[in-house]
């Protein structure tokens, strides 16, 4: 009982400063798509079909295309960031094997690549940015995203992405240590089982993640502050 | 008792391979008398988990072990707060929020001494300290255990899903072989341990065992056959 009360009251403290981050200028904003690739977008796909009950019941698919046209139209930097055959650790966690799984079910190397069967909206643009060195679960793992990000003088990044305590969680952990506002769509993620999505949605990215909302929250947060 | 032995020798084989005593590390996080000690600033919170999986005793168990195996046994220690701490920060941790707040491991005071039963030994490596969660990030510790030629990494301390996650999910990225246990760690509440043990642990660990079976595998190890 009093670790729940001190809990609350916890979090009501952090709350009240973390609510101040919330600003999203175009030009020092980015949404960071993490594992955003056909592997894990099209229905025939293994990658889809292992979290498309999760993904289905937030919407996911509808509302990531809404969050990418609404933050290309803010001018806000768009950045795709996929599971690639570059990730070769020397030990392999239950983690990459499941990613391996399913980058690999097609044969085919995984990028963000174009698709007729997907909402095109959902896929890299001209002027989007394509992060294809990384090497671990995090985005930023082994990658140029950090000095790039720097380089554009980018400090508020926008997670979405299908494996919420994957490749997001390792990403969003990185982005806030590295001291930069990081914000989760919460129904632009998705999970391979609903307890992972809860577990991490309601329980532990608020325990590292200074802003968690869902995509028409945050459009409206934008338009607001804007 | 055939089948015993060969069990036995085919378990020695696996736990030698899996952690050659001159390339593994014991990584102890955190180990504060503010977490650990009744008088500490975060043990009302954090003990009830820490009670119900008898943590303390775990860690001892483990450390006196891991020692006698000539393991390195490294520290990954929080970020002891001190008056400015956070200021060239724009946007902070949430963790770094509360620390602000409640000035927990507050510099030179009993809060941010290591628990005694815990404390570091001559010749154990100690990292700088981690101003937010990862025991990696912006510290030397990568750095000593590459020197030392470190691959393996045993975790345990506090919390299972903040400094303890954040420390394996870097070490995983870092290359390392990353080992967790599920009764070695505390969180600030029963759900956030939950879902670190038994949600993410078991897709991030190269290994997740528990205290017995980490100790046990050492006395078959050790035991005459």
């Amino acid at each position: 009982m009093l670790n729940t009360v001190m809990n609350q009251a916890m979090k009501m403290l952090a709350n009240k400063t973390l609510k101040t981050y919330r600003s999203y200028p175009s030009s020092r904003s980015a949404l960071v798509l993490v594992d955003v690739q056909n592997e894990f977008l099209q229905a025939d796909n293994s990658g889809w079909q292992s979290v498309a009950k999760v993904a289905d019941g937030v919407g996911f698919k509808q509302n990531m295309s809404s969050l990418i046209k609404f933050s290309r139209a803010q001018g806000m930097h768009i950045i795709y960031v996929p599971y690639t055959d570059n990730i070769l650790p020397v030990f392999e966690t239950p983690a990459h094997q499941l990613m391996k799984k399913h980058i690999q079910a097609k044969g085919e190397i995984a990028q963000a690549s174009r698709s007729t069967e997907l909402d095109m909206s959902i896929l890299p643009g001209a002027t989007d940015t394509v992060v294809t060195d990384r090497t671990g679960l995090s985005a930023f793992s082994g990658s140029g995203l950090h000095q790039h990000l720097q380089d554009e003088s980018i400090e508020h990044l926008v997670f979405a992405g299908p494996l919420i305590n994957i490749g997001l969680d390792s990403s969003v952990r990185d982005a806030v240590e590295f001291g930069y506002h990081a914000t989760l769509i919460t129904d632009c993620a998705a999970a391979t089982s609903k307890i992972e999505y809860d577990m991490a949605a309601k329980v532990t990215f608020p325990r590292f993640c200074q802003t968690l909302l869902s995509n028409k929250d945050f459009q409206t947060e934008v338009l607001k502050l804007a | 008792m055939q089948q015993g032995l060969a069990l036995k020798e085919q378990t020695i084989k696996v736990i030698s391979m899996e952690y050659p005593s001159k390339n593994t590390a014991l990584i102890l996080v955190d180990p504060y008398n503010d977490f650990m000690s009744p008088k500490g600033k975060a043990w009302p919170l954090a003990s009830k988990v820490t009670k119900e999986v008898n943590l303390i005793e775990h860690m001892q168990a483990i450390t006196q072990r891991c020692r006698q195996q000539g393991w390195t046994i490294a520290y990954a220690p929080h970020h002891r707060f001190k008056k400015g701490s956070f200021s060239e920060r724009k946007y902070l941790h949430p963790s770094q929020i509360l620390q602000q707040k409640s000035a927990s491991f507050k510099a030179d005071s009993f809060g941010s001494e290591f628990y005694p039963s815990l404390s570091p030994q001559a010749g154990d490596t100690i990292s700088s300290e981690h101003d937010c969660s990862s025991g990696f990030t912006g510290t030397n510790l990568h750095e000593q255990l590459s020197n030392k030629g470190i691959t393996h990494v045993v975790l345990a301390g506090f919390l299972s899903n903040t400094c303890i996650e954040s420390t394996a999910r870097s070490a995983i990225d870092l290359g390392y072989h990353v080992t967790l246990l599920d009764d070695a760690v505390s969180a600030w509440s029963p759900v956030d341990h939950k879902a670190a043990v038994e949600v993410n642990y078991p897709l991030l660990a190269h290994r997740l065992t528990n205290t017995r079976n980490f100790l046990r595998a050492f006395h078959m190890e050790t035991s005459p056959c």
